[in-house]
């Protein structure tokens, strides 16, 4: 039988998810801002 | 087995947590929209400008290329002078061309004035005036500088700390090519157009120099 997720682990991945997010914005704007035009 | 009611969701924490991470990602993507927004304008405006020096460039390099040569006798101060249509120096050089900014090519005949204004804060900046020809008195005595150029003209270049005006005289026998910064339309040794102008645009910051150039032309006597 297929096992439901805890809470802790459900909230963990949406964390880790939105974590994921947050860092892989802050890589394109880091990348984009870096890009410079004389 | 399904979770008991009032087991399911997230907790407080987890759910506050994911809120603030949510607002700084959205943070992060509204100010990076905002510096691409800006990052486009000031690129569209440097495309703008580089358009529009390319189109006045293209302007100028075509009116002084269609500079006439013309040889013509006027009685000036009970002298009488024979005048070559090009006059210049440093500040000003004054020339027929059958170009006009207004009119374009073969839209009648010009007189043409390029001179360096004084404008505010010690910069100058070359000024392009024209106006139409009537007579050849008129044109003796616009060549001449009796005659002072008529209207506030379109400004031409950049501001510049200082800007100046160069005429290439061809070699002959004995004296190299050069560039001079008179050219008198009463010099009788000199009966032709130069084969270029320059302009030099001089700033603290950069110069730029712009070469013109004339075509060879005979004279006609």
């Amino acid at each position: 039988m297929k096992k439901n997720r805890s809470r802790s682990e459900s909230g963990v991945v949406l964390i880790a998810v939105l974590g994921g997010i947050l860092l892989l914005t802050m890589i394109a704007l880091a990348l984009s801002s870096s890009v410079r035009v004389s | 087995m399904p979770a008991a009611k009032g087991q399911r969701g997230f907790t407080l924490l987890e759910l506050l947590v994911s809120t603030a991470l949510t607002a700084i990602v959205l943070t992060l993507l509204t100010s990076g929209l905002r510096l691409t927004e800006a990052a486009w304008l000031r690129g569209s405006e440097r495309v703008r400008t580089m358009q529009q020096t390319l189109a006045e460039d293209e302007a100028i390099q075509a009116q002084v290329s269609s500079a006439i040569p013309r040889q013509l006798t006027t009685q000036f101060e009970q002298r009488q002078l024979q005048l070559t249509t090009f006059q210049g120096n440093a500040r000003e050089a004054r020339f027929f061309s059958n170009y006009s900014w207004q009119g374009g090519r073969n839209s009648g005949l010009w007189l043409v004035s390029y001179r360096v204004i004084h404008e505010s804060d010690d910069k100058e900046r070359l000024v392009v005036s024209e106006q139409g020809f009537s007579s050849e008195q008129q044109l003796a005595a616009f060549l001449l500088g009796s005659q002072p150029s008529t209207g506030s003209g379109f400004p031409y270049g950049e501001l510049a700390d200082h800007i100046e005006l160069f005429y290439l005289r061809p070699s002959s026998p004995g004296s190299p090519a050069a560039w001079v910064q008179e050219w008198k339309c009463d010099d009788q040794k000199q009966k032709q157009l130069p084969r270029g102008v320059r302009v030099h645009w001089q700033s603290a910051k950069q110069e730029r120099d712009l070469t013109l150039v004339i075509p060879v032309r005979e004279v006609p006597q």
